[in-house]
């Protein structure tokens, strides 16, 4: 079906160039072990074309070029693509679903939970939202409670920001037990980081009503902060990242127990009826600060 | 419930006064009389032999040796379906502890016995005991017509229409796989209502309020499934939705917490409007017929009634209601969340403890 939508959308020279955006070097000539003088059939060109993306792994990105070349056109001209729509259907079979917003393909978190979400790179800079997350003291806890206990408990925390996370197309990067960085990337990926974090605190809330095993209420710290991160699947060399680094501050030295505190990056992208839930701080820190925290009325 | 006071002091009796005018109990007093060697009075021989359901003795210490008083306590406690406290106006007893041990439920020391009891502490006391799955016909779930009424019933059943006549109990519905249409069931029953709807049309477009409604409904049944609950009546902006009673009650108040916690989360991420929404929601356990989903426009039910009542004309926007009946069965943290608000049509309500920045 790829194949027949290139031949009946475009021309050869077009063909390449597009396949020259995903793998920059790309020579159809000398996959062909022809000479430049030489004009290679369409379909035979295509064909060629389709079968080096798919050995790329690149064919959810082809597709995403195709669907752009179509809506918002390819250098300064709209190409009506053939069976486009065929096409992201079958991407979506396999398991991915186009994110209009950002006009790229994503894995579908109901089929599979990938840290990348199937589509970053390693090495590529991507703007991102991330949500850490730390139980509050957790030293004192561990002493005062037997192990079984501790550890059920953290399975249950861990249950429930999981739980969160799949809703809002949300990955778990990093969980030491005692806390963990997730990451958001794709559309309104501030408001889903926000939006998981009010869930996780009012569930957590409510867990520490009827379920909680522990001698007193479990009590967590959330912060979300957005900025540029380079994608690694080795999660200590994100340690590195300035975005990591102050959300480390921005958890540990501004939040307060049950509390999630956000930046002014995050608040502006915020839909009003979130954005009103928080209050500004009057710390000093390189960001605004915006806090809340679910206190109930006396 | 029936609550039985055995003393022949008129003044004990008084102490009862305000629970005399709740619907939750049968109050009678019985006399105590011809105590024998081992506790036994008659008046409490021939109570104790009849007491097939559950009941609240309180036996007043005035006409015992503390010796007897504590073997009475036994011997009562000993039936599982009577819990027995203690009225100790004059301050006999000294071995309180004893009592307790002997199976008492509750003691009344004479500073207690200067004020008249309260409804909550006798709650508390069958809580206490483990009796809060035990419902009788008019336990919290009947308020003034329908009392009439009920006792109107059994007379012309031929029955006694006295006060602390039995009335056959309504089975609480445990699991929806036991349940049969057109039989009587005691019920949680939980109201919901979307606020402000009569100006929603003014705001929105009318697909759009048809799209929000649906959207709104889907949600409640989202919300409401954890607990088993059941959506029942849908009147376009609102319904009743049915939850087995019987169980532990935080399983039906906490997905109604959530559900309210959780008003911002579900205006953007599911309403698909741009609109703050705020509902409105009273748990009430009450008896009704059961009829399916659809079936439901015949059913005569002072349950339905009175929470339909409490829902429009009492419950304030944006709130959550539970009723006395639910706290005093709810474990200290959860009724921590919530605060005494009043009464309306005899009925004590408790509202959510809402958070500041709601």
């Amino acid at each position: 079906m790829a194949v027949r939508a290139l031949c009946e959308s475009m021309a050869v020279k077009l063909m390449v160039q597009l396949a020259q955006e995903l793998i920059p070097d790309y020579d159809l000539h000398k996959r062909f072990g022809s000479r430049e003088s030489i004009s290679i059939p369409t379909a035979n060109a295509a064909k060629q074309i389709i079968d080096d993306i798919c050995a790329g792994e690149l064919f959810p990105q082809f597709v995403q070029l195709l669907v752009r070349a179509q809506d918002t056109g390819f250098r300064g001209r709209k190409y009506p693509i053939a069976y486009l729509s065929h096409l992201i259907h079958g991407i979506g079979s396999a398991g991915y679903i186009y994110d209009r917003e950002n006009g790229m393909f994503i894995e579908d978190s109901s089929v599979r939970t990938s840290p990348n979400w199937g589509v970053l790179r390693e090495g590529m800079d991507y703007d991102m939202t991330f949500l850490r997350f730390d139980i509050a003291g957790n030293t004192r806890l561990v002493r005062s409670n037997p192990r079984q206990k501790v550890e059920k408990t953290y399975q249950d925390l861990f249950r429930v920001v999981n739980a969160s996370l799949a809703r809002r197309n949300g990955r778990m990067w990093n969980f030491q037990g005692d806390g963990g960085l997730a990451a958001f990337c794709f559309s309104r990926k501030d408001m889903q980081a926000t939006t998981c974090a009010v869930d996780v605190l009012h569930e957590l809330f409510l867990y520490n009503k009827v379920s909680c095993i522990l001698s007193k209420p479990l009590s967590v710290r959330f912060a979300i902060h957005s900025g540029r991160c380079i994608y690694n699947s080795n999660t200590e060399s994100l340690k590195k990242n300035d975005v990591i680094k102050e959300i480390g501050d921005i958890e540990a030295k501004y939040t307060g127990l049950d509390s999630i505190t956000i930046t002014s990056k995050v608040h502006v992208c915020l839909d009003k009826r979130i954005s009103d839930m928080f209050a500004l701080g009057r710390e000093k820190y390189i960001h605004n600060l915006y806090h809340y925290n679910l206190c109930l009325e006396s | 419930m029936d609550l039985v006071i055995f003393s022949n002091n008129r003044n004990i009796v008084k102490l009862f006064k305000r629970v005399e005018g709740s619907c939750a109990w049968n109050v009678s007093q019985a006399s105590v009389s011809g105590v024998s060697s081992s506790g036994f009075s008659i008046g409490i021989k021939k109570r104790l032999a009849m007491a097939d359901s559950a009941e609240l003795w309180y036996i007043d210490a005035a006409s015992f040796t503390e010796k007897k008083l504590q073997s009475a306590i036994t011997a009562v406690a000993s039936k599982r379906t009577v819990i027995v406290g203690v009225i100790d106006a004059k301050g006999i007893v000294v071995d309180i502890g004893a009592l307790f041990s002997a199976g008492a439920g509750d003691y009344l020391g004479p500073k207690l016995c200067k004020t008249p009891v309260r409804e909550s502490r006798l709650f508390s006391v069958i809580a206490w005991k483990g009796f809060e799955g035990t419902v009788p016909a008019k336990a919290g779930l009947y308020t003034g017509r329908k009392k009439a009424a009920a006792l109107q019933n059994a007379m012309k059943a031929g029955k006694s229409g006295k006060r602390g006549a039995r009335q056959p109990a309504i089975p609480a519905l445990s699991d929806w796989a036991s349940l049969q249409s057109d039989r009587e069931y005691v019920f949680t029953m939980m109201y919901i209502e979307l606020d402000g709807y009569r100006n929603l049309g003014q705001r929105v477009h009318e697909a759009a309020v048809e799209r929000l409604l649906a959207i709104f409904q889907k949600v409640v049944e989202q919300y409401t499934s954890p607990g088993k609950g059941r959506l029942w009546i849908w009147n376009d902006f609102g319904g009743i939705v049915l939850f087995p009673y019987g169980g532990k009650p935080e399983n039906v108040i906490i997905p109604c917490m959530r559900l309210m916690l959780s008003r911002r989360l579900v205006s953007v991420e599911q309403s698909g409007q741009k609109l703050l929404l705020s509902y409105r929601i009273v748990l009430y356990p009450g008896s009704t017929v059961y009829r399916e989903r659809g079936k439901t426009g015949r059913i005569i039910s002072d349950a339905v009634n009175s929470l339909s009542h409490i829902g429009q004309k009492y419950a304030k926007p944006g709130n959550m209601y539970i009723t006395q009946d639910l706290y005093a069965r709810s474990t200290q943290s959860v009724r921590e969340g919530f605060k005494e608000t009043g009464t309306y049509e005899g009925t004590v309500l408790y509202r959510m403890r809402l958070p500041i920045k709601y």
